[in-house]
């Protein structure tokens, strides 16, 4: 079952179609980044108001590469903080351990780019889908590394139920209790580890970057511009 | 030994689940334990073995088998824990004194560990008879990245066994430990597993650790690297390499190597996206 959240009623029919676009079984890759755009700008607009009268280089938003181009976009043009701080980052997978009841898996970063953290007080973490927070977990790992935010905002169109929880065991309380969720649908079934109907299976083949391999040879735009290029 | 006991102690060690590491406490204890060992008893690793649900013993969640010693550890992850905690007459207390009686019989050099998770408890303080032989180890009930980002010191021991590990973020320190988690979780021998094996097939999964053999990076890669001022730098198998505010920790391999030489690549953009 899926439940919504932070609809309002400005936003409640476009999410709406949005999030049904996105789990579609059928879409283009056009259509499919389109609708992460548009969606990133919706919750990019509801985190307006948290970051209002905030200079953009007090805040860093921490990307994974697939969804940079797409999600990461809207959110940022949403807050109106386009020139805020980014770090990007790819993520391997692997499976540590397996057996009939659990799995233990990690995502380490195998590759980012990094703008400096100086002077930055604010993390937003965008992410696609959260699922077992294996890799929002990672990127925050390593935000954490380099400084210390005030306050953390983990935003995802979609989340699983248990991610919320998950993601705060994995962190001590005067870390976790910085969290800020922001996410509009929550969806409580899983089929074979993939969250129903979620964003509509693995998101980097349905954006065009290939599987979980070859979507880490992906160069996002916003970095090459970033770069200069 | 009565027969009472000896029952009793078969059914501690079945209970938990058959051929599987003992719950999540006990097994991130254990990571922090084969960390602290790995470190200790470096170029001896051998000397040293580590066993869960050790049977036919009163504490049988850990053993850690030194040359001098052999820690017998209980590990309680329970609330408001006390010595006298406990079902059918079988106490903490007891537990312990019963594993005191016979390592003793056995004549093996020991000692006892408690481990616990509630610091409001009140085990620190242990009964008379056991002060000798018994420590108290408070450890707190987090998940496995929780401690790695908590305990300063843990963060301390995971550095050194990977290469460049003092300048490591964290992110990379919490996968060493889930490595060793799964290597821990997978070895279903239940017999003492010898530190050396460990360090073997964790080796095999982090090719950054300390063990590993530093690749070599060939003139041709290298004169790509510092014509467009690109750091590199060898950690076992893989290789890290910094340009401007990018950083890739990338496993080296011959075909990589191949394949950037042909391209040759003449921007920062270009060789990561080759990475």
């Amino acid at each position: 079952m899926r439940t919504f959240n932070f609809l309002n009623a400005r936003n409640e029919a476009t999410v709406h179609s949005l999030l049904e676009r996105i789990a579609a079984p059928v879409i283009s890759v056009e259509e499919y980044r389109n609708a992460f755009q548009s969606i990133g700008y919706e919750l990019g607009t509801l985190l307006r108001d948290e970051l209002s009268g905030i200079p953009e280089a007090e805040i860093m938003f921490a990307l994974a590469s697939e969804d940079s181009d797409w999600l990461g976009r809207g959110v940022l043009s949403g807050t109106h903080k386009e020139h805020a701080r980014i770090s990007v980052f790819w993520n391997g997978r692997n499976v540590v351990y397996e057996n009939k009841r659990e799995r233990i898996e990690v995502s380490p970063i195998v590759k980012s780019y990094e703008e400096e953290v100086d002077g930055c007080r604010y993390l937003v973490i965008i992410k696609s889908i959260i699922n077992t927070s294996c890799v929002v977990q990672t990127q925050l790992t390593r935000m954490i590394s380099r400084f210390e935010p005030e306050k953390i905002f983990v935003i995802a169109p979609v989340m699983y139920k248990d991610a919320e929880r998950s993601l705060a065991e994995e962190f001590p309380r005067n870390i976790s209790r910085k969290f800020s969720y922001l996410y509009f649908a929550l969806d409580d079934e899983r089929e074979g580890g993939v969250v129903k109907p979620g964003v509509g299976g693995m998101v980097y083949s349905r954006l065009g970057l290939g599987d979980v391999n070859s979507k880490n040879s992906y160069m996002p735009e916003i970095v090459k511009e970033r770069m200069g290029f | 030994m009565t027969d009472k006991e000896k029952a009793y102690l078969e059914h501690k060690n079945t209970g938990g689940t058959n051929n599987e590491k003992g719950n999540r406490y006990e097994s991130y204890y254990a990571v922090r334990t084969i960390v602290r060992l790995l470190n200790q008893y470096r170029g001896k690793l051998n000397d040293v073995a580590i066993q869960s649900q050790v049977p036919i013993n009163y504490l049988d969640d850990l053993l850690v088998i030194e040359p001098a010693v052999h820690t017998y550890h209980q590990i309680k992850n329970v609330r408001g824990l006390t010595w006298t905690t406990g079902k059918n007459g079988h106490t903490l207390k007891t537990d312990f004194i019963g594993q005191r009686n016979l390592c003793k019989e056995r004549k093996e050099p020991f000692a006892l560990r408690l481990v616990y998770s509630d610091i409001t408890g009140s085990v620190k303080k242990k009964p008379r008879g056991l002060n000798k032989y018994t420590t108290t180890e408070f450890f707190p009930a987090l998940d496995l990245n929780a401690l790695v980002v908590g305990i300063p010191q843990f963060q301390t021991e995971l550095r050194k066994l990977l290469y460049m590990g003092e300048s490591l973020p964290l992110d990379r320190l919490a996968v060493l430990a889930k490595w060793i988690l799964g290597v821990w979780c997978s070895d279903v021998s239940k017999r003492p597993v010898s530190l050396d094996y460990l360090d073997s097939e964790i080796s095999k999964n982090m090719t950054d650790y300390y063990s590993n053999v530093s690749v070599t990076i060939s003139p041709q890669c290298k004169n790509i690297f510092d014509s467009m001022g690109v750091d590199y730098t060898p950690s076992g198998s893989k290789v890290n390499i910094v340009a401007a505010k990018f950083t890739a920790s990338v496993d080296w391999s011959d075909d990589l190597q191949n394949r950037i030489v042909a391209a040759h690549p003449n921007n920062i953009v270009d060789l990561f996206m080759l990475l």
